[in-house]
């Protein structure tokens, strides 16, 4: 059976390095610390690998867990809510699940809309759109992160290959773009809060509206029975 | 227990009133070194199996944990930083050796504010029922005199639906694993014990404690038979450690 030390050993170590490389990021970090306490889930659903991304203040925390099925004679034993219970011990706000493959063709392909993606997503969007405008946005300050190393003078100069390596990496922003664009696009069309409040008050200023017309033509009704 | 008069302490059996000093004992004199010791004896390793008991905790801000035998304070700092400022983590342990040392340890490096400590024993824990959310004992368990005792009096401080963890050495699954864990707890380990700490019998008493604590579905019994509802357990290291989860309802 799988270690589950071996998945926190790789958690710790892709928390240390995002971790450390967002020190040199403060607008990244203060972006983030208004996402605080929020958990996102990416399920990689062929290789039953899910990834937990919790936002704690201006840090990130990672939790690898491999997805096991319940075999149906543990699930009797258990019942159903204790599964339930086990099942959702993590509490995530937005979960996004598909294939490895369609994850990664979402980067480099230009897919249409979710369904096309193969990306499944359940919770809250807006948190997945908030979160993928703010990576977008990251701006490592390499030469900060080096000069403690190599001092002031070398440092810019070895900034400039980890500036390649990032630039080359958000080449691929045009799919991220198109990503953040479908994003917009689908949670357009669901309305917000407020437009959805506007709406039911529409609607119920037009149920009091109708039914104030309908006791109107009910009295000229009765009024005209009365005096023909 | 074997019964009510007598107890284990490692391999000897002794009077059960006689065992927390002993017990007592050990602890006072391996504290100033016990991070030190953890570090060499596992590798460094320990910390991952710390680490993976913090992820199944699944402790959220302002929750309120008590981390039972908290020691050093390993787990209690990784809490202290989950739950934030309005939180709450309390570092229990029965010794005050370590205890001195895990607070220390903490203040040094800046985790104040949202972490509190007491001298408590397990068996009789001193909270109101129903008051954390989570209840954390690692390599501590084995430690306790009476352990369906402790389990029941972390059941009564545990709110509906909170979480008890038990984070402890138990049976390697592998025969050949077993074979050379026995080598290495019984032969490598008092000698470390020898040579940093000039305290062999100490380390020989933590090998031995390990071999009378309870195996996987022992201790899950044992949790489930205090009144907890639902246990599951995770096995590291091939068995070597293994954190047991179970729910209050």
């Amino acid at each position: 059976m799988f270690d589950p030390s071996l998945s926190s050993a790789l958690a710790i170590g892709i928390e240390t390095v995002i971790n450390t490389a967002l020190k040199f990021d403060p607008g990244t970090r203060t972006q983030l610390k208004a996402l605080s306490d929020k958990t996102l889930c990416f399920t990689l659903s062929d290789i039953r690998l899910s990834i937990y991304l919790n936002i704690l203040e201006e840090e990130l925390y990672f939790i690898l867990r491999q997805n096991t099925e319940i075999d149906s004679d543990t699930a009797k034993s258990l019942g159903p809510s204790i599964i339930d219970r086990a099942d959702n011990q993590l509490d995530v706000d937005v979960k996004l699940s598909a294939k490895s493959t369609q994850f990664l063709n979402t980067l480099f392909d230009e897919p249409k809309n979710f369904k096309s993606a193969g990306l499944d997503i359940e919770g809250d969007v807006h948190l997945l759109a908030d979160f993928h405008r703010i990576i977008k946005q990251l701006d490592i300050d390499w030469e900060d992160a080096l000069s403690k190393f190599a001092g002031p003078h070398l440092s810019p100069l070895l900034s400039i290959p980890l500036r390649a390596i990032t630039s080359k990496l958000m080449h691929q922003r045009r799919n991220i773009d198109t990503l953040t664009h479908f994003f917009t696009q689908e949670y357009s069309l669901i309305p917000q809060k407020i437009e959805f409040e506007q709406f039911s008050t529409g609607i119920h200023q037009a149920r009091i509206r109708a039914e104030r017309l309908e006791a109107k033509l009910t009295q000229a009704k009765a009024k005209s029975e009365l005096n023909p | 227990m074997d019964n009510q008069d007598k107890t284990h302490f490692g391999y000897e059996t002794i009077d059960a009133g006689e065992k927390s000093e002993r017990v007592a004992s050990v602890f006072h004199s391996v504290a100033a070194k016990y991070d030190l010791m953890n570090d060499l004896m596992s590798g460094g390793v320990h910390r991952l199996w710390k680490r993976f008991t913090i992820e199944t905790s699944a402790i959220r801000p302002k929750q309120r944990v008590l981390d039972i035998a908290g020691g050093t304070g390993d787990l209690t700092a990784q809490f202290s930083k989950r739950v934030g400022p309005e939180g709450q983590v309390i570092l229990a342990d029965i010794n005050s050796s370590m205890l001195n040392v895990g607070r220390d340890k903490l203040i040094n490096r800046g985790h104040a504010g949202n972490i509190g400590y007491i001298q408590a024993d397990a068996q009789h824990l001193p909270f109101p029922d129903n008051y954390f959310d989570c209840v954390s004992i690692a390599f501590g368990l084995r430690n306790v005199t009476d352990k369906d005792l402790a389990l029941r009096s972390m059941l009564r401080i545990l709110k509906p639906g909170g979480r008890l963890l038990i984070l402890e050495f138990s049976k390697p699954n592998n025969p050949l694993l077993e074979k050379a864990y026995d080598q290495y707890s019984f032969k490598l380990l008092p000698f470390m014990g020898k040579v940093i700490t000039n305290d062999a019998d100490s380390y020989r008493y933590l090998a031995e404690s390990i071999r009378m604590h309870p195996d996987q579905d022992t201790l899950k019994s044992m949790v489930l038979d205090a009144g907890f509802h639902q246990c599951q357990y995770y096995n590291m290291a091939g068995g070597i450690v293994a954190l047991h989860k179970a729910l209050k309802a």
